[in-house]
């Protein structure tokens, strides 16, 4: 495969649920939820598995992410030469980086920790 | 009253004492004082006037259509003045005299009357001014004697102030009269009529009522303004007295409320007097409250902050390895860039080749020599054309890709780099966050804590709701004192505007005075009423007798036939078709005002002297004649005249009225003699300032103007 494919992003339930718990709610102050929204959530995961270049194994039903707040292309710069070279999507790179960044964050928060610590 | 003697002193250009008797035994009324002008007629004439009623006036005139008196004349003071003061200053200079003197005797219905009015300086030397001397009358009429005021009383009982002009008649002003008489003038000699009807009780009871009336109207209208502000005040009084009513109601509601609010307030605190601990456990569990309270506040502060920068922490992930990604994009960029520059060198450096092989001549292209092994050149340089080629095509299948993929990479790039700082102030608001959660965990555990202890045989939960109404009570409380205090101090300020605009009375007015003034108007119409009667009585009267006078005087009595006063009381010249003579002449009208005069004079029942200064003036010789024909033929006055030698001549007037005249004088100055008066000489010499008789040699210095009084001798 020579051509880039685009593709959809999408996360397993689970993770897609751990997302949900990181949107910001006015009634919830004392919860960790720093996002504005799950898409926000999502792109943090997926910086957050980039950055630690960790891919994570998706199972199971998945829930997909927005495609026009989340623009998979944006980040064509980064993973042009993977997809090609392993022949996935997109779509599917971003993720399973997404999907990675849930796991640390997941682990993190089972620890005691809080979301946003992971920037450090 | 008739005159019997006069005596002044230091009066005008008197200087000593003069004399005039009055004979009044022959039965004749006609007297005559002749001179020259400036010897002292005015002067005599206002002595008379001065000895009289204690003050003289300069010449009157007609204003606004009534008579009015000139400016007072002073006795002393500026004597360079025209007319100067009265008295003689030369008597003081020469004599040391600072006083003038004159003294009337008269008779009266068979009394004696003697009048000595006397004016003396008070500073021993000649005063400055009137306020220097002392006047002083004294009046004998009888036995009776009187001073000052008193004396003036019995003066005016036989010779009335305000009849004055009709006895002391001045020719000078008496044009202005005749024109006041002239019909045409605004009330006439209206005023003349009512001062000869001598009624001054009547008058001046009507001038002094009209002047109460008018101070009692001034009353009235000032007090119906007072009424009107009073009205208004008392409006505003009253709209006053409702607010303060509608606050007093409203406060008494508020001290009501406020009462029963205490007094449950005092009996819950009362109840919770016995639930001290369980009271101080709501207290904590309150303050425990309101600090949970407060650190959610601050927690839910911290929690937007965060959330506000977190949309920037996936970029700060993504760039820990992107910006490795982005190094190695710019090292392609600058590597692109080389190469570029190389293979543009080396495609200079082969065109200039191929340029020298093309046109290789076997000269040197440089020193234009011939070249020695010209092939063998020519070889190298196809050599080195072939190298150069060979070293482009390697730097050009070096290069991956071009220039404007590596921008366009580096832009994408670019777009995934956070802006500067943001990591940092991310992890800030997460830490700020953190400890606000912390705290505020803190103390929901203590909260949790204190609410599960509850308290033995207590409900809490009453209590607490007890407690909490306590608090609410106690907030009330203190919100309704202010405001009961804000509303005593506006009654307070409404009581005291209440107060000040009179509290909102109208004080009954004096309808007395309305009463008044009605009645007072109501008497001066009686009043005006009987004083118009009898000066209507008295117009007809005036008219009379002026018209008789008027037919013994007047040239032409067959033409012109009378007086007539109309009801306007101007005069007019009757003719004989019993019309008023138009366009009649002054000498005409000068007799009509004379006549007019002399009957308000013997309508007014006053029998005095009456003194004519100037008395032909404006008169023909005819009517001069007849005028003293018919004055000096009265049997009831005196009449005396003051002519000028330019009105009547002496010689001629004592020869042809002798038969009337009691007596005559003359007053001279020395300058005027031209007889000697040792020797009867009538012819002397003028030596200078001198006069000296040829025959018995007496001399006289003429340039004295000093008067003296000669004694005319007239038919016995």
């Amino acid at each position: 495969m020579s051509e880039l494919i685009i593709g959809s992003v999408s996360v397993p339930q689970g993770s897609h649920k751990l997302l949900t718990n990181l949107v910001y709610d006015k009634n919830k102050s004392e919860e960790d939820r720093p996002f504005s929204a799950i898409v926000e959530a999502f792109r943090f995961a997926f910086a957050l598995g980039y950055a630690s270049n960790q891919r994570g194994k998706r199972e199971g039903k998945a829930e997909t992410v927005a495609p026009r707040q989340f623009v998979v292309s944006d980040y064509e710069v980064l993973f042009r030469e993977i997809c090609i070279e392993e022949g996935i999507s997109l779509g599917a790179l971003c993720s399973d980086f997404a999907q990675g960044g849930c796991e640390i964050i997941k682990a993190h928060l089972e620890s005691g920790g809080t979301v946003l610590e992971l920037l450090e | 009253m008739d005159l019997k003697y006069l005596a002044i002193s230091n009066i005008g250009p008197f200087k000593g004492l003069h004399q005039f008797h009055f004979n009044t035994t022959s039965g004749k009324n006609g007297f005559a004082i002749f001179s020259k002008n400036g010897r002292g007629k005015t002067s005599l004439f206002n002595a008379m006037q001065w000895a009289l009623f204690g003050e003289v006036f300069e010449r009157g005139s007609v204003r606004s259509g009534r008579w009015s008196d000139g400016r007072k004349r002073t006795i002393v003071g500026d004597y360079s003045k025209n007319p100067g003061p009265m008295m003689n200053q030369d008597a003081y200079r020469e004599m040391r005299i600072p006083e003038m003197n004159v003294i009337i005797i008269a008779t009266q219905n068979g009394k004696d009357i003697q009048i000595n009015r006397v004016a003396r300086s008070r500073v021993g030397s000649m005063p400055r001014v009137d306020d220097d001397l002392n006047q002083n009358l004294t009046v004998t009429i009888g036995e009776e004697v009187a001073q000052d005021a008193k004396g003036q009383e019995l003066v005016e009982n036989l010779f009335p102030n305000e009849l004055r002009r009709f006895f002391f008649i001045d020719g000078e002003s008496l044009e202005e009269y005749v024109d006041l008489v002239k019909a045409g003038q605004v009330g006439g000699i209206k005023d003349d009529v009512e001062s000869v009807l001598r009624l001054p009780a009547l008058t001046r009871g009507i001038s002094d009522l009209e002047n109460i009336r008018s101070s009692i109207e001034k009353e009235i209208a000032s007090e119906s303004r007072e009424k009107r502000i009073m009205e208004k005040s008392a409006s505003e009084a009253q709209s006053l007295q409702i607010e303060i009513n509608e606050l007093k109601s409203n406060l008494e509601t508020k001290e009501r409320n406020f009462e029963k609010t205490k007094s449950r307030y005092n009996d819950l605190e009362a109840e919770l007097k016995g639930f001290s601990e369980a009271i101080s456990h709501i207290k904590e569990l309150e303050r425990l409250r309101a600090q949970k309270e407060a650190l959610s506040t601050a927690l839910k502060r911290s929690s937007d902050a965060r959330y506000n920068l977190s949309s920037n922490a996936w970029m700060v992930l993504i760039w820990k390895r992107a910006d490795a990604l982005y190094g190695e994009v710019s090292e392609q960029q600058n590597n692109i860039q080389s190469s570029n520059y190389q293979i543009d060198l080396i495609n200079r450096k082969i065109d200039k080749l191929k340029d020298e092989i093309e046109q290789s001549t076997g000269f040197c292209s440089h020193c234009e020599q011939p070249i020695v092994d010209a092939e063998d050149h020519k070889s190298r340089l196809k050599r080195e054309l072939l190298d150069l080629e060979s070293q482009q095509s390697t730097i050009s299948s070096d290069s991956g890709l071009s220039m404007n993929e590596v921008i366009t990479r580096m832009g994408d790039l670019a777009k995934l780099n956070p802006p500067t700082g943001s990591k940092k102030t991310i992890i800030e608001s997460n830490e700020n966050w953190l400890e606000d959660r912390r705290k505020l965990l803190n103390i929901i555990e203590t909260l949790e804590k204190e609410e599960s202890r509850g308290l033995e045989g207590v409900d809490s939960s009453e209590l607490g709701a007890k407690h909490e109404q306590l608090g609410q009570m106690r907030t009330t409380l203190r919100r309704m004192e202010p405001v009961i205090d804000e509303f005593k101090q506006n009654i307070k300020r409404k009581e005291t505007e209440f107060k000040r605009l009179g509290g909102g009375k109208i004080s009954m007015l004096n309808h007395k005075k309305n009463n008044t003034n009605s009645t007072i108007g109501e008497l001066l119409n009686v009043m005006k009423d009987t004083l118009a009667k009898y000066r209507d009585s008295a117009r007809k009267d005036v008219e009379r007798v002026a018209s008789e006078s008027f037919r013994n005087v007047i040239n032409a009595p067959e033409a012109l036939t009378g007086i007539k006063i109309d009801q306007n009381f101007n005069g007019s010249i009757v003719g004989a078709d019993g019309r008023k003579v138009t366009m009649p002449s002054s000498g005409q009208e000068m007799t009509m005002t004379l006549c007019i005069m002399d009957a308000l004079r013997r309508v007014s029942n006053v029998s005095a002297p009456i003194f004519f200064d100037t008395p032909g003036r404006s008169l023909d010789d005819d009517h001069k004649k007849a005028q003293l024909e018919y004055f000096w033929s009265m049997r009831n006055h005196q009449f005396i005249i003051f002519p000028h030698s330019g009105e009547y001549k002496i010689e001629e007037t004592i020869n042809e009225f002798g038969g009337l005249i009691g007596s005559a004088w003359e007053l001279t100055w020395p300058a005027d003699r031209e007889v000697c008066e040792k020797c009867g000489e009538d012819s002397p010499l003028k030596e200078g300032s001198v006069m000296r008789c040829l025959k018995c040699e007496e001399k006289w210095d003429i340039s004295i103007r000093e008067t003296t009084v000669k004694v005319l001798e007239v038919e016995s």
